[in-house]
């Protein structure tokens, strides 16, 4: 063993560290042999006696007993304190658990006034979309609603030619259906109605129009009948929708293909205040 | 003494003298107060001397061991048993405080108190022997006790704990969060450092032990 091996052992050596017996021999060994090694493993015990007694000095110290009191009132206070905590923590679980459960029931609440409407809405319109045209007998005098203004400003009729003397036929009176849903713009305006139309003692074709299918249409412009005005017309009034025998077109100046000639067209008759029949256009 | 046997007439108290400190730690976490009393009264003196070995004060000391049962009463769930004893856990909460304090109060001089506590530390030197050896061994300790203190922190920390504390370098390593090597390292060259600051000391008492010894006799 050399010095620089000695000096790394030599604290253990010194303070009787657990250590390989050969190693503890060896520096033995060197110590008896270099004097420099053995003052130094001198040292390093007379340190570690110092140390010791030291030690042994200070053994009896402790800490005063009024740390022991002070440190048995800090863990009551802290056992207090704890205690507080967990009820307020429990209270104020309680009153969260309240305060959720009023949530909840607020929500679902909410949730069933939605559910309820969305499947009143679906249902609204499942049946419209599936019952069958209605037939009714319209009375004669039957109420109608104000037409959209906007829809009565479309009606021009200088624009068409005006097939003077030419009545509406005789014993057909018009009425819209009450059970009509609104357009929802002027563009459907008309397509909105239904019609419910009888000719004479016979019910006329009435259909119900789908209002939800903006199918395309091609019309033509309304034709003032005889014996309207430009007075009557600012009057207001109802646009509705009924079906005709084609030759019908006839006695207004459209052409008609003879070919086709019983088939039913489709018309708008613009009805006054009044329930007469003041202009009308046809569809196709 | 007169307390233990005072604790140890009461059976309950008997049973918690012979408990371990992590059943006496459980029981105090679940509101026994007579746990954390025979806590205290197991492990208060260990800290209390590696506080006071390390600063040199007793009131600082104290605090120190005050703050660290106080710790373990609220935080007492920190303690993990598989990073090591309850032991050098405290001692190691007591070594953090201790450092924080040091680290604070730095710029502060120190007071009346550090030469009474050094008066009452002489005073508890224990006697042996002659008066003359008693004062040499006293005087010789005293200086060793105000060498450690002058060391620094990182030395002082590893001489108190080793060889003041005769902990093992694993525990020291536990106490200090660091690896067993750098403990041994740090001793080596904290041991040097005493001797060197010794060593003056001792050979000016070498020289002073003669005329002494001659105005005794004379």
């Amino acid at each position: 063993m050399n010095c620089q091996n000695f000096g790394s052992i030599v604290n253990d050596l010194a303070r009787n560290q657990m250590m390989e017996a050969g190693a503890r021999e060896q520096a033995q060994l060197h110590s008896l042999s270099c004097d420099l090694c053995a003052a130094r493993l001198q040292e390093e015990e007379t340190l570690t006696q110092g140390l010791r007694e030291l030690t042994v000095s200070m053994c009896d110290e402790r800490a005063s007993v009024e740390i022991e009191s002070r440190i048995a009132v800090a863990f009551r206070e802290h056992l207090a304190a704890s205690h507080s905590v967990a009820k307020a923590s429990s209270s104020s679980a309680s009153v969260g658990l309240a305060r959720s459960s009023r949530r909840y029931w607020s929500y679902a609440a909410a949730a069933a006034i939605l559910l309820t409407a969305a499947l009143g809405l679906a249902a609204n319109r499942l049946w419209w979309a599936t019952s069958p045209p209605p037939e009714q007998v319209a009375e004669s005098n039957g109420s109608s609603t104000p037409a959209n203004p906007k829809a009565l400003e479309k009606v021009s009729p200088s624009a068409h030619p005006v097939a003077e003397g030419m009545p509406v036929p005789e014993g057909v009176t018009i009425k819209p259906d009450s059970r009509a849903p609104r357009s929802r713009s002027p563009k459907y305006a008309s397509a909105a109605k239904t019609l419910v139309a009888t000719k004479s003692r016979n019910t006329v074709t009435v259909q119900s129009l789908n209002i939800l299918a903006p199918t395309v249409e091609v019309t033509t412009g309304f034709i003032p009948i005889g014996y309207s005005n430009a007075a009557n017309v600012q009057e207001g009034g109802q646009v509705v929708r009924l079906e005709m025998p084609r030759y019908a077109m006839a006695r207004f100046g459209v052409p008609i293909n003879e070919e086709r000639y019983a088939e039913m067209v489709k018309a708008d008759v613009w009805v006054g205040a009044d329930g007469l029949a003041r202009a009308i256009r046809f569809v196709q | 003494m007169a307390v233990i046997r005072r604790i140890g007439a009461h059976p309950q108290m008997k049973q918690l003298i012979n408990a371990s400190d992590i059943e006496l730690l459980q029981r105090m976490s679940a509101g026994d107060e007579e746990a954390l009393t025979a806590l205290y009264r197991r492990r208060q003196a260990g800290v209390y001397r590696f506080a006071l070995q390390m600063c040199g004060s007793r009131t600082l000391a104290e605090d120190i061991t005050q703050e660290v049962f106080i710790i373990l009463i609220r935080d007492g769930q920190r303690f993990d048993p598989a990073r090591g004893t309850l032991s050098t856990f405290l001692v190691g909460v007591a070594r953090n405080l201790l450092l924080q304090r040091l680290r604070r109060e730095r710029f502060y001089a120190p007071l009346e108190e550090s030469a009474g506590d050094e008066v009452a530390m002489l005073k508890s030197l224990r006697l042996a022997d002659g008066p003359l050896e008693d004062f040499t061994r006293r005087e010789s300790i005293a200086s060793l006790r105000m060498a450690v203190l002058a060391l620094p922190t990182r030395y002082r920390e590893v001489v108190v704990l080793c060889d003041l504390q005769e902990m093992s370098y694993v525990e020291a390593a536990e106490v200090l969060g660091c690896a067993v090597g750098t403990v041994r390292s740090r001793l080596h060259r904290g041991r040097a450092l005493l001797i060197e600051k010794m060593r003056p000391v001792r050979d000016e008492q070498a020289s002073e032990a003669p005329a002494k010894s001659a105005r005794c006799f004379a």
